[in-house]
C-alpha cells in the first residue's frame, strides 16, 4: 500500500513486513457489533471507554481505564473526565460489557488479570470491583485474555494462549460477577483462538485465530526474524453450536483470521472477517442447507488490517490498517462483492476502531501490543464523523491526546439512559436480550 | 436513531413472535394479546432445537432460595419448596410493553405448559412468573395476568410482595432494574432453568426462548440428576478434555 514505506521499525527489512501481517489485536467495541445479548445504545452515546496500557516510557506506572465525555455540548466535550488504575502493567488489550452493561470486563494479555468495573452506579466514573488475578490457575490452563463477549448473565471469554505460551487455547466463560463457570479447549486441529461472536437467531458461534503468548509478547523485530515464531499463528475459523458449544465446521482461511463481524440485519445470515497474515477479507455464509461456507470477497491490501466495525444496516465495513495507519471503508451492500468507498491516513499505524449504532461517528485508537508498537507510533483518540455523501471527516478540535495516559487500546461506549436516569431514555434500547440483532 | 424507529425495524425481523411493534403502554393490551399467540405460529426458526441429553448444561451459579408470594393461593413460595423438580423462572413485570420482552417470556411459558402435557413431565417442572414491580403488580394484576395466560395448576404467579425481598431476589440471581423517568422499567430479558437442586443451569433470552429448546434443556437437566434431589454429589465445573 502507499503507506507501507512508514511502517519503520528500527531496521527491520520491509520484505518481513509483507509476510508478518501478524495478527494485531483489534477490538469489538463497536456499538452495531456488540453482542447480541446486550442492550444498546441507539442514540447519542455519552461516555467513551478506553482500555489504556501503562507506559512507563510515559510516566505511566498502571493499566487504566479512561473515561472521555463525547456528548456534544457537554462542557467537558472531548475531555478526559476520569482515569481508574488497576495499579500495574498487565498488557490491557480488550474488554466487552455485560449483557445488562452494568459491568465493563478488561484483560492483560501478559499475567491473565481480569479486572471488573462498575459503570452503571456512576457511569461518569467507572468504578474498579472485582480483579481476577488466578485466571490461569481457575481456568485449568488459559492465559491470555482476549475477546469479552456478553452471554446471558455471563462472559464468554476467548483466549489466545495457554501455560507454555502455545497458541493452544480456549473459550471460558464466566458469570457477571466474576464466578468461574467452565472451559472449552478448541479442537486439536484448529488449535488457536482470538475473537469469539454468537449469532443468537442462527444458534451459532465463530471463533478465530490469533497466535500464542511467546509471539505476541516477543518483540515485533524478533518475531519477523524468526521462522519458527512466524509459523506460530493459526489459519483457522471454527463454526459451532452455540447452546451446546461444539464445533460443527472448520474453515482454513489462512493468514490469521481475527476480528469477527455478524450481520444484524434480519435477512442476513453471514459474518465477515479480515485476516491479518494473508489480508483478505473473507465471508462466512450459512447456505440454504444450513450449513455454512467461507470465501475471500477481498483484498484488502497490506495495512495489516487489525480491527473492524460493521454498520448496524451491514452496508458499511470499517477496516483499521496498523501497518499504515488508514482507515478504509467498504461498501458492503453485496457482501461477496465488497467495494472501497475510501482510504483515510490518520497517523503512524491505526488499531481499534468503533462506531456509534446509527453509523454517524467513528472513533479510532492507535496502539496494538507493546512489543509491536512502531517507534514513531503516537497515542491518541480520533474521532470522524460521516458526512452527507458517506465519506468520512476527522473532527477538527477532537483528538485526545494519550502522550501522558498511555497507549490506547479498545473503546466502549456509555450512557446514562442505559441505567435509567437522565432525560433521554429514548437513547438506548430497553430491554437487553438478543432483540436488537434480530431487529 | 430514535427508539421508536428502532424497534419498528427490531418487530419487522422478528421471526417468532408475532408480537405488533411494541410501542407505549396505551398499547399495551394488543401487544400483550399478540405476544400471546404461540410462537409456533411464525416463520420456520432458523435452526433445530438439539435434542435431549445431546448437551451439557453447565452450572452456571446457585440461586439464592427466595420466598415469594403466590397471587393465586396466598401460599408463600421458597425455592427451596421446588426441590427435585425443574423450575422454569420467569423474572418480569407486567406493564412491559415489549413484545420482545416480557411478553415474550410468558408466551413462551404458555407454549412450554402445553409441552410439558405433551411429554408427559407433569410434577416434575414447574413455571413460576415473579413479579419485579411489586408496587404496581398487586394480586389482582397477577392473577389477571395468570387468567389471561391460560396458566394451569403447575405455573404460579408470584410477588416478592416488598421491595426489599425484590431486591434479594434480584441480587441472588445478579440481575438488575432501573426505573425510567417514564414509568418503564430497564431489565435484561432473562428466563432462568433452575435444576433440583436450585442451580441455574440456562438463562434464556431471545432466541432461545422457544418451547422445543426449553423443555430439551428441561429434559437434559431431569436426566443428569438421575431423578433428582437424591443428595448425590455436586458435579465438579463442566471441563471439556
Amino acid at each position: 500500500m502507499a503507506h507501507r514505506q512508514r511502517f519503520t521499525l528500527g531496521g527491520i527489512a520491509a520484505i518481513g513486513l509483507l509476510l508478518c501481517a501478524f495478527g494485531a489485536r483489534p477490538g469489538h467495541a463497536d456499538e452495531p457489533c456488540q453482542s447480541p445479548y446486550m442492550a444498546k445504545i441507539v442514540g447519542q452515546e455519552d461516555f467513551l471507554y478506553v482500555w489504556t496500557l501503562g507506559d512507563p516510557a510515559l510516566g505511566v506506572q498502571s493499566d487504566s481505564l479512561v473515561t472521555i465525555d463525547v456528548k456534544p455540548g457537554s462542557p467537558t466535550y472531548g475531555k478526559v473526565i476520569d482515569r481508574a488504575e488497576t495499579g500495574s502493567i498487565d498488557e490491557a488489550h480488550h474488554g466487552g460489557l455485560t449483557d445488562d452493561r452494568a459491568r465493563l470486563w478488561v484483560g492483560g494479555l501478559d499475567n491473565s488479570k481480569i479486572h471488573i468495573f462498575d459503570i452503571a452506579t456512576d457511569p461518569a466514573k467507572p468504578k474498579l470491583v472485582k480483579t481476577i488475578d488466578d485466571t490461569t490457575a481457575v481456568t485449568g490452563g488459559l492465559v491470555g485474555p482476549h475477546s469479552f463477549i456478553a452471554l446471558p448473565g455471563r462472559m464468554l471469554i476467548a483466549f489466545l494462549s495457554s501455560r507454555d505460551g502455545s497458541g493452544k487455547t480456549g473459550l471460558a466463560e464466566f458469570t457477571n460477577d466474576g464466578r468461574f463457570i467452565r472451559t472449552i479447549w478448541m479442537p486439536d486441529d484448529a488449535p488457536y483462538g482470538y475473537d469469539a461472536r454468537p449469532s443468537a437467531k442462527l444458534n451459532r458461534l465463530l471463533t478465530s485465530s490469533f497466535t500464542g503468548k511467546n509471539v505476541y509478547m516477543t518483540e515485533l523485530a524478533k518475531v519477523l526474524a524468526t521462522p519458527e515464531l512466524m509459523k506460530q499463528f493459526g489459519d483457522s475459523m471454527i463454526l459451532w453450536n452455540l447452546h451446546t458449544m461444539k464445533p460443527l465446521q472448520t474453515f482454513r482461511v489462512g493468514g490469521a483470521p481475527l476480528e469477527i463481524r455478524w450481520a444484524s440485519s434480519p435477512e442476513n445470515n453471514w459474518a465477515v472477517t479480515t485476516t491479518a497474515l494473508g489480508h483478505e477479507m473473507i465471508l462466512v455464509e450459512r447456505k440454504a442447507d444450513g450449513t455454512f461456507a467461507a470465501k475471500k470477497v477481498a483484498d484488502v491490501g497490506e495495512i495489516l488490517p487489525v480491527d473492524i466495525s460493521l454498520s448496524a444496516d451491514d452496508k458499511r465495513l470499517f477496516v483499521t490498517g496498523f501497518m499504515t495507519g488508514e482507515l478504509k471503508s467498504y461498501d458492503m451492500t453485496d457482501p461477496s462483492k465488497p467495494r472501497l468507498v475510501e482510504a483515510i491516513p490518520l497517523g503512524p499505524q491505526a488499531n481499534m476502531v468503533s462506531q456509534s449504532w446509527d453509523g454517524q461517528r467513528v472513533y479510532v485508537t492507535s496502539s496494538l501490543l507493546s512489543k509491536w508498537d512502531k517507534q514513531d507510533a503516537t497515542w491518541w483518540v480520533k474521532k470522524l464523523n460521516l458526512g452527507p455523501d458517506g465519506k468520512l471527516v476527522l473532527e477538527k478540535g477532537f483528538e485526545v491526546d494519550f502522550a501522558k495516559l498511555g497507549r490506547p487500546h479498545q473503546m466502549n461506549f456509555g450512557s446514562r439512559a442505559l441505567y435509567g436516569s437522565g432525560s433521554e431514555a429514548e437513547k438506548v434500547a430497553r430491554v437487553s436480550g438478543d432483540v436488537v440483532a434480530q431487529r | 436513531m430514535s427508539l421508536r424507529s428502532d424497534e419498528r425495524r427490531r418487530s419487522r425481523g422478528e421471526t417468532r413472535s408475532r408480537c405488533a411493534p411494541a410501542l407505549r403502554r396505551r398499547a399495551l393490551a394488543a401487544v400483550l394479546l399478540a405476544a400471546l399467540v404461540p410462537a409456533s405460529t411464525g416463520a420456520a426458526p432458523l435452526f433445530e432445537a438439539d435434542p435431549p441429553r445431546s448437551f451439557d448444561l453447565p452450572v452456571i451459579r446457585e440461586a439464592g432460595d427466595f420466598s415469594v408470594r403466590d397471587a393465586e393461593t396466598g401460599a408463600l413460595l421458597r425455592l427451596s419448596d421446588f426441590r427435585g423438580r425443574a423450575v422454569v423462572l420467569s423474572l418480569f413485570y407486567a406493564s412491559c410493553a415489549d413484545g420482545n420482552a416480557c411478553p415474550l417470556a410468558t408466551a413462551t411459558l404458555r407454549a412450554a405448559q402445553r409441552e410439558i402435557a405433551r411429554r408427559r413431565l407433569g410434577g416434575q417442572v414447574a413455571l413460576l412468573s415473579v413479579t419485579f414491580d411489586e408496587a404496581r403488580d398487586t394480586v389482582a394484576v397477577l392473577r389477571a395476568e395468570r387468567e389471561r395466560a391460560g396458566a394451569g395448576p403447575e405455573w404460579r404467579f408470584a410477588t416478592p410482595e416488598t421491595a426489599a425481598r425484590r431486591e434479594a431476589l434480584l441480587s441472588g440471581f445478579d440481575q438488575r432494574i432501573a426505573r425510567a423517568p417514564d414509568g418503564t422499567i430497564v431489565h435484561p430479558l432473562r428466563v432462568y432453568l433452575l435444576d433440583g437442586r436450585g442451580r441455574v443451569r440456562q438463562i434464556y433470552s431471545q432466541s432461545f426462548l422457544r418451547a422445543d429448546v426449553l423443555l430439551n434443556d428441561v429434559e437434559t437437566v431431569l436426566a443428569d440428576e438421575g431423578v433428582s434431589g437424591d443428595g448425590a454429589s455436586v458435579a465438579p465445573p463442566e471441563t471439556l478434555r
